[in-house]
């Protein structure tokens, strides 16, 4: 995998987010939507794996972001760089659905992703979301409808 | 040499039975039988070793904590295929904007094109897109039917 630099964390910080859908899936999914227990909106972006480990930024989003993104108005790759405090977490996850280990959590700036890691300039949504079971996403429902 | 009729679905013997007997009505019982000219991403190299395996049976696994629907992992054991070269060159060309550049070493970077028949295995209505699921029969050999027709990235 392509080394960053950040700060390596002493653990994934949060390990306790809600997922609500994945956003961009094909044999598997690119990007998902998560939720934390005070309903601030997290995506976990794939980036990049080796042997053993799938590489995910995890970061936060406001709601009017979330939205711009899923009504087309805004790239992803606008929504990665505006990420809230302009900060991501780079976490490798290493295992399947089963069992699974939060790997090298590393909180970088935006400023630092290599431009592999980041999708083109006109990366649109264009997809259909994948909810995840049990779990309704009003908001989400509308603007998707 | 005579071709052997095509089996039923509830008597055909599916590649990752080991894994999907544990998941309820997986392969789903509406998925069917079918002959039908199909589309698939592929690398160039269309003998890559990963190009014909379902996603969950590549290491690692891509997903993300949290689970998924029963149908969702039920289709992580088959293949995704597409009805036309232009629904398949759609969707990868919309994959290759917004995924990061080393997506294309997994999902691919061309199309291939081949007919699978009813002994095959089932496969899933059509969607809207095009995409569709095969539940591969363990007779079945995609790589000796498939050839790459169209590069997109």
């Amino acid at each position: 995998m392509i080394s960053i630099h950040g700060q390596l964390l002493p653990e994934f910080p949060l390990p306790d987010l809600k997922k609500i859908a994945d956003l961009i899936y094909y044999d598997g999914p690119f990007l998902s939507l998560f939720s934390s227990n005070e309903g601030k909106n997290y995506f976990y972006y794939w980036c990049d794996s080796n042997d053993t480990s799938n590489r995910w930024l995890v970061f936060e989003l406001d709601g009017k972001t979330l939205n711009d993104f899923l009504s087309k108005k805004l790239p992803l790759r606008k929504v990665i760089q505006n990420a809230i405090e302009g900060f991501v977490i780079s976490v490798d996850i290493e295992g399947g659905f089963d069992s699974y280990k939060f790997l090298n959590p590393t909180k970088l700036s935006v400023l630092s992703l290599p431009d592999e890691y980041l999708p083109e300039e006109d990366s649109f949504y264009a997809f259909e979301p994948l909810f995840s079971q049990d779990l309704k996403h009003e908001n989400l429902l509308e603007i998707t409808a | 040499m005579e071709q052997q009729p095509a089996k039923e679905p509830q008597d055909q013997l599916f590649k990752c039975f080991s894994y999907t007997s544990r998941i309820v009505d997986c392969p789903p019982s509406s998925f069917q039988p079918d002959e039908r000219l199909a589309y698939r991403f592929t690398f160039e190299n269309i003998d890559n070793i990963n190009t014909f395996l379902p996603v969950s049976m590549i290491n690692p696994q891509r997903f993300t904590p949290g689970g998924c629907p029963d149908s969702v992992l039920c289709a992580s054991f088959g293949l995704s295929l597409y009805a036309t070269i232009e629904n398949a060159r759609r969707k990868l060309k919309n994959l290759a904007k917004s995924i990061a550049k080393r997506g294309y070493n997994t999902i691919g970077t061309h199309i291939a094109e081949g007919v699978i028949d009813r002994n095959d295995g089932v496969i899933s209505p059509i969607g809207s897109d095009g995409h569709f699921t095969l539940h591969e029969s363990t007779n079945a050999d995609l790589a000796a039917k498939f050839v790459v027709v169209h590069r997109v990235i």
